[in-house]
Formats: structure tokens, C-alpha cells, sequence
């Protein structure tokens, strides 16, 4: 008996400790939905924020979001700011991990998501911000048509645009140069800019700086070439369905991609060449002549002239085929944005924060201290000292701009296109015979209702 | 009869965690994804029932037959990796010169994470890497070895056998440990050498462990790969060397389609049981035929 006791007593133990589990596991929340326990008002408030960005709080905009946090806090005693750095490679893939256990004890209360389709996708797991965006910050701020419902600036929001995020061509002025070009005027003809490359390729150099490992590159040529052949109604058309990715117009794009490809404007290897740091340091270090890149964060302006110098860099738009609607344009789109979380317990001080990020004070030191142009517009343009920087930051004024094709685009869709155009540049499908098959993956996709 | 009920209830307490183990991590999760695999479900909201509707896509998922035609070529490049690690492991056996060097450095890939070898391959991989450099000297002209269709898939296989091929010689070295030396001796007196050594002695020798480790590499092959895809060639380019495992991952957590990526799994654990049964039948066949 006392045997039996003895072998019984560590499964009374095991037994007992899982119950002693079980009151604090019936309390926790469950998922969305489910009831919520109360904040202890007057208490410490601790807001957990996610983002991709702050993982080296010493430089960039580590450094700038670490300042923010401890102004935030000195400016309110009662919030403390918990700023967590997730890998951005896997971020919405954690984040969706996050979601599924909708924990506010663990989760983040505000969570960084990209512009366009990556926040409206989020939407089950997000707060609508109708109540706290008001109209001087609608004002202040561009982008909400890329962060609210039906990618109408009017309905609801659902973050709030930090950054502003674009797509400009870079190039070598000395290279240019090298070649027997005027860096003054560099090739915006599509005639001229195939020759320029040919030019560049006979002086041993490659013409355009290409990582396409993860498509990105040929999406990225796509959004900085679309306004040169389809409207801004083409837009909405494409994702209802209206439009086919057949058309002609998204042809010629493909077309002038292949075209690309086959003058051999790219540096060899591009198909197992990473985006991001590879072909930017290829730019960089004077092996190629032009490099599609960003206006904000990484792989722009700020990152060329520190390295090459600024005034060996040059900054133009997509080189003109068609002289299409919106020729001359370059796209907006895809920049950081903040947002609150449906199961945060401090949606109010969360916003409270969200609205300290995105003030004009933050959106002056974003600029002149990181190198990025904020999604505030209050800032003084006089404050810009880079020269390829002013001349981006003019073409803002003058409103060159359009939004992203990318950005409305479901995840699957993107993702077709961009494995497509791989197979495309690695000569196992046809312009048309990729275009088709991002077609049908459109097509599942409007089926499953995305 | 007291005796025998105390000894089967300290069974069953000792063997208690283990099970509980197993159902937690392994039996209900695999059961819910069965489950999940009947739904549309994103991750996040509550799963609506769909039958057996995403079967059906399944069947007509042109990546879905891309993914499966390279895991299925992938098997067939099994016997190079059993040939490799077997013939290293009977030179070792053979106790060839430097063949303590060479034990422990043919182990040494087997201890480092994918993830390392498949950025160490990578960068040797360059189109002005090393290895094309190598080759130049020998007039080869420089190839992009996991940017070419062609190529990427036959490489990744290539790197695949670089990490694994040192368990293999470990677990043959284990069998040709437990082989009677006067089984070679005698062969040897017979005058068997070279390749009819091997045919003829070893593989016989070394049936079990062999049939052991091949079953081994086939669900290997299909399950155990994804880090290799993901640092090396994320699936690219376009589909070339996308495997199940790897679209399992892309449906589930990148398009957000959790039903969808389910049932790719539970048609993964068919396909795989199915493989290996077929496969344990066939050896088992050929042992009766014997």
C-alpha cells in the first residue's frame, strides 16, 4: 500500500500542479473576441512596440526610434516603452504567431507594418484608427490611402504612415562620365539608357546593379515603369479583375524587362544575387552605372553618398519607353507605418505614442538625421542639404508621384509575379507565358476572396 | 498477480511522459492539421469548413507538381548519397592512411546547421566566387550554379551530400564494426576485390544498415530540407527548386492560407508514408526472393 502510495504521489504532484495551472490559464484572454482583463487604472502603463528597425539602437533609425522611446517617456511618467526588435526577414510570419495567441500580457500593443496590402491584410488583428486620426493629422500626413480600407484615404485607417518609402533610379556620375556621358543629363531616353549600358559593359563595368534572388528586383521594375503605360484607373482595374495581367500595357513592361536582360544590362549572377546588401554594394564600389533603389532607409541617397560621395551620385526616374499618362513619375508606396493591436489593453496610450513618432519635431530629425523623408510633410525642405535628396524631395512637392502597383496586390499575387519574372530572366518562360501565369494566380486569388 | 500489477503501473508512470510528450507535440498536432486541412483558415480567425475543396486545388496546383517533381528527383539522387558515404566508410574500414583525419573530418559537415552550410555553399557558389574561380584556372567559364534552373537543383543536391554524407559513413562504419573480419579475410583468400569486394561481400554484409539508412534519406529528403531551400535559393529561380516542404511553409505563413498549407502537409505525410512502405516492402520482397 505504502509502495503504491509512493508511485502515486509524483502523478498526485503532476496532477496537482497542472490544476494549480489552471485558474491562471482561464483568466488569460483568449483569442480576439474574447473578454479581456481589465487595466489596473492609475498603474504603469508598459506599451510593447515590434518593429524591424531597432535592432541597433546606434545608428540610423535605431538610434531615432531609441531617442523617440526616451522622450516619449520622460514626456509621459505613466508609459513605459518596451521596444522589441524582430527579424524582418520572418516579421510578419512572428507576427502572425502573435496574433493567433492575441496575448496582452506578451503581445505587442503596437506592431510596425508595411504600407498597402501588408496592413490591410493584418486587419483581424489590428484596431481601426477612425477615432484617433484627426483631420490637421490627415492633413499633416501622406499615405493614408495606403493604410485605410478600399485604399481610400477617406474610409477607415488602419496604421499610420511614418515614412514615406519610393522608388528612384541611382547612378554613377563618374562612370557615366568614364563612358563619354554627361552625368548632367543622364540617359531618361530608353534608346539612351541601352546604350549607356552597352557602353558601360564595354568598359568592363556592368549598367545596372541587379539583385534578383528574391524577385524583388523585377517588382521593383514593374512599379518604377507601370505609370509609362497604364493610367490610374488601370490600378483598381488590375485587382478587381477588370484588367487582365495580359494586357498589352503590362506586356511592353515585361517586354522592357526581358529587353534588359537580353542587351545584357545586368551584372552576371543576378538571379542568385541577394537585393539586399549584395547588389546595392556592387552600386557602391563603381562595378555598376545605375541601381534602382529606394528614397528612405536602406539602399538610397543618404547610404550612396556616404559611401560613394554625394556629388558621384545621381538620381533620375525610369528610363522613358512609352510616353505613357503618367511618363516622368515614380512610385510611392511600401514605407513603415504603425499600428495598434486588437487585443492591446492601452489602445489610447498606444496611439498616444504612435502620434509622439509621427510629430513634426520626429519628422525634422527623421530627415536630417537618418536620411529619410518622413510621411509628415511639415518639414522644412532648406533643412536638405544632399543634393540628390533636394531633387527627391522637389519631385514630392511637385507631386511626381504615384503609388505602387505592388502594394494593392495580394501577397500570392506579388509573389506569382516575382517567381515568374525569375523564370522569365532565367529564360524558361516567355514574357507573355509569365504574364499568364501571374493571370491565373490573380484569378485564384479573387476566387478565395482576397 | 499483485506483483505483476505494481510492475505494470510503474510501466506505465515511467512510460507516461514520454507518451505525453509524443500526443502533445506530435499525435495532436498532426491530428488538428488533418482537421485544419478541411478548412479555409488564415492562422488568425476561425476556420470555416470547406470539405475537401482544397484537395482539389491541390490537384490542379501547377507549383504543387513542380514541388513534387524535384522532391521525387531529389529521392533519386538517395543512392548517390548511400554510394558515397558506404565507399568512404569501406576505405576507412580499411583503415587507409590518415584514415583518423579523414573519420573525423568527414563527420565534421554533419555537425554544422544548415543554415551555415547553406551560406558558407552560397557564397562559395558565386558567379566570382571561389569555386568559378577554381574552375577558370582550369578553363571552365563561370557559371551561376543556383541561378540556373539547370543547375540550382543538381547543386543543391551536391551540398546536400557535402553535409550528409558523414552521418552515412558513421552509421556504415557502425555495421562494418559488427562484420566478422574473417568474412573479408575469406573473400579476400577468394580472390574477391574491388568492385565484386563490394557487390559481393560488403553490401550484402551491410543489407540492414543500409535498407535503415535509406529509408532514413528518402523522409529526409522530403521533410528535412527546408533550411537549405530557404538560405540558398528560397525555392528560386522562379520554381526550380521549390520543394513540398518549402510550399508548405510559403502558403501557411506567407500568403496566410493555414487550410491550404495543411492539407499540403497531410498529402506530404502520405506521400512519404506511402514511399517508405512501398520501399520496406520491396527490401522485405527481395529478402524472401533470396
Amino acid at each position: 500500500m505504502a509502495r503504491t502510495a509512493r508511485t502515486l504521489a509524483p502523478l498526485a504532484t503532476l496532477v496537482l500542479a497542472l490544476s494549480g495551472c489552471a485558474p491562471r490559464q482561464a483568466a488569460a484572454p483568449g483569442p480576439a473576441g474574447a473578454p479581456r482583463p481589465t487595466a489596473t487604472p492609475k498603474a504603469q502603463v508598459t506599451l510593447t512596440v515590434w518593429d524591424w528597425h531597432a535592432a541597433d539602437p546606434s545608428k540610423g533609425i535605431g538610434l531615432w526610434l531609441a531617442d523617440i522611446d526616451r522622450a516619449f517617456q520622460a514626456a509621459h511618467p505613466g508609459i513605459r516603452i518596451n521596444h522589441v526588435a524582430q527579424s524582418h526577414t520572418e516579421y510578419y510570419e512572428i507576427l502572425k504567431t502573435a496574433a493567433a495567441a492575441a496575448d496582452p500580457q506578451r503581445g505587442p500593443d503596437v506592431v510596425m507594418l508595411h504600407e498597402g496590402s501588408r496592413v490591410l491584410d493584418q486587419r483581424q488583428s489590428l484596431a481601426p484608427l477612425d477615432k484617433y486620426v484627426t483631420p490637421e493629422l490627415r492633413r499633416k500626413i501622406a499615405g493614408w490611402e495606403l493604410v485605410s480600407d478600399d485604399y481610400d484615404a477617406a474610409k477607415t485607417p488602419w496604421a499610420v504612415p511614418i515614412a514615406v518609402q519610393g522608388l528612384v533610379w541611382y547612378y554613377n556620375r563618374g562612370l557615366l562620365r568614364q563612358v563619354g556621358l554627361d552625368p548632367e543629363h543622364p540617359p531618361t531616353k530608353w534608346a539612351d539608357f541601352l546604350a549607356a549600358c552597352d557602353a558601360l559593359r564595354k568598359a568592363g563595368k556592368a549598367g545596372i546593379a541587379i539583385g534578383e534572388k528574391e524577385g524583388f528586383w523585377a517588382d521593383w521594375f514593374l512599379n518604377s515603369a507601370y505609370f509609362q503605360t497604364c493610367s490610374a484607373q488601370d490600378r483598381p482595374r488590375l485587382r478587381a479583375g477588370g484588367m487582365k495581367w495580359t494586357d498589352p500595357k503590362l506586356l511592353s513592361v515585361m517586354e522592357r524587362l526581358q529587353e534588359l536582360s537580353d542587351r545584357q544590362c545586368f551584372r552576371k549572377g543576378a538571379l542568385s544575387t541577394p537585393l539586399f546588401p549584395d547588389a546595392g554594394e556592387v552600386f557602391m564600389r563603381g562595378d555598376a552605372g545605375f541601381f534602382l533603389g529606394l528614397i528612405s532607409d536602406v539602399a538610397h541617397w543618404k547610404e550612396f553618398g556616404d559611401m560613394m560621395g554625394p556629388e558621384n551620385v545621381g538620381v533620375m526616374t525610369c528610363p522613358v519607353f512609352q510616353d505613357g499618362p503618367d511618363a516622368g513619375k515614380f512610385p510611392v508606396g511600401g514605407a513603415f507605418t504603425y499600428a495598434i493591436t486588437k487585443w492591446s489593453l492601452h489602445p489610447d496610450e498606444a496611439f498616444q505614442y504612435i502620434a509622439f513618432v509621427a510629430n513634426d519635431e520626429n519628422a525634422r530629425t527623421f530627415l536630417t538625421n537618418v536620411g529619410s523623408f518622413p510621411a509628415n510633410q511639415t518639414y522644412d525642405h532648406s533643412l536638405i542639404a544632399d543634393p540628390n535628396a533636394r531633387q527627391i524631395a522637389q519631385w514630392l512637392s511637385e507631386k511626381r508621384t504615384g503609388p505602387q502597383l505592388g502594394d494593392m496586390l495580394p501577397t500570392a499575387v506579388g509573389e506569382a509575379f516575382r517567381r515568374e519574372a525569375q523564370s522569365m530572366l532565367a529564360g524558361t518562360t516567355t514574357p507573355s507565358g509569365a504574364l499568364e501565369a501571374v493571370e491565373k494566380a490573380a484569378q485564384e486569388s479573387r476566387r478565395r476572396g482576397e | 498477480m499483485r506483483a505483476r500489477r505494481s510492475a505494470s503501473l510503474h510501466a506505465a508512470l515511467f512510460l507516461a511522459p514520454a507518451i505525453l510528450l509524443l500526443l502533445v507535440f506530435r499525435v495532436i498536432p498532426a491530428i488538428s492539421a488533418l482537421g485544419h486541412a478541411l478548412t479555409d483558415w488564415n492562422g488568425v480567425g476561425p476556420p470555416q469548413y470547406v470539405g475537401l475543396e482544397n484537395f482539389r486545388a491541390l490537384l490542379h496546383d501547377p507549383v504543387f507538381r513542380q514541388a513534387l517533381r524535384n522532391n521525387l528527383l531529389l529521392v533519386l539522387s538517395v543512392p548517390l548519397w548511400i554510394a558515397v558515404s558506404l565507399v568512404l566508410a569501406l576505405l576507412l574500414h580499411h583503415e587507409i592512411p590518415g584514415w583518423r583525419f579523414f573519420r573525423g573530418s568527414f563527420f565534421l559537415p554533419s555537425v554544422l546547421s544548415p543554415v551555415i552550410v547553406g551560406t558558407l555553399f552560397t557564397a562559395l557558389l558565386r558567379v566570382d566566387g571561389p569555386v568559378n574561380r577554381g574552375l577558370g584556372l582550369a578553363g571552365v567559364p563561370e557559371q551561376d550554379w543556383l541561378g540556373n534552373p539547370a543547375t540550382a537543383l543538381p547543386t543543391l543536391v551536391l551540398v546536400i551530400l557535402w553535409s550528409v554524407f558523414g552521418l552515412g559513413v558513421i552509421v556504415f562504419l557502425a555495421g562494418l564494426a559488427a562484420v566478422p573480419q574473417e568474412l573479408f579475410d575469406a573473400a579476400r583468400v577468394d580472390g574477391a576485390t574491388g568492385f565484386a569486394h563490394l557487390w559481393y561481400v560488403v553490401i550484402p554484409a551491410l543489407r540492414y544498415v543500409i535498407e535503415f539508412w535509406s529509408v532514413n534519406l528518402v523522409v529526409w529528403s522530403f521533410t528535412s530540407l527546408f533550411a537549405f531551400i530557404y538560405v540558398m535559393t528560397a525555392g528560386g529561380p522562379g520554381y526550380a527548386t521549390m520543394l513540398v516542404e518549402y510550399q508548405i511553409y510559403e502558403q501557411a505563413f506567407k500568403f496566410n492560407r493555414m487550410g491550404y498549407g495543411c492539407a499540403l502537409a497531410t498529402a506530404l505525410l502520405l506521400l512519404v508514408f506511402g514511399l517508405v512502405l512501398l520501399q520496406v516492402r520491396l527490401m522485405a520482397t527481395d529478402e524472401d526472393g533470396a
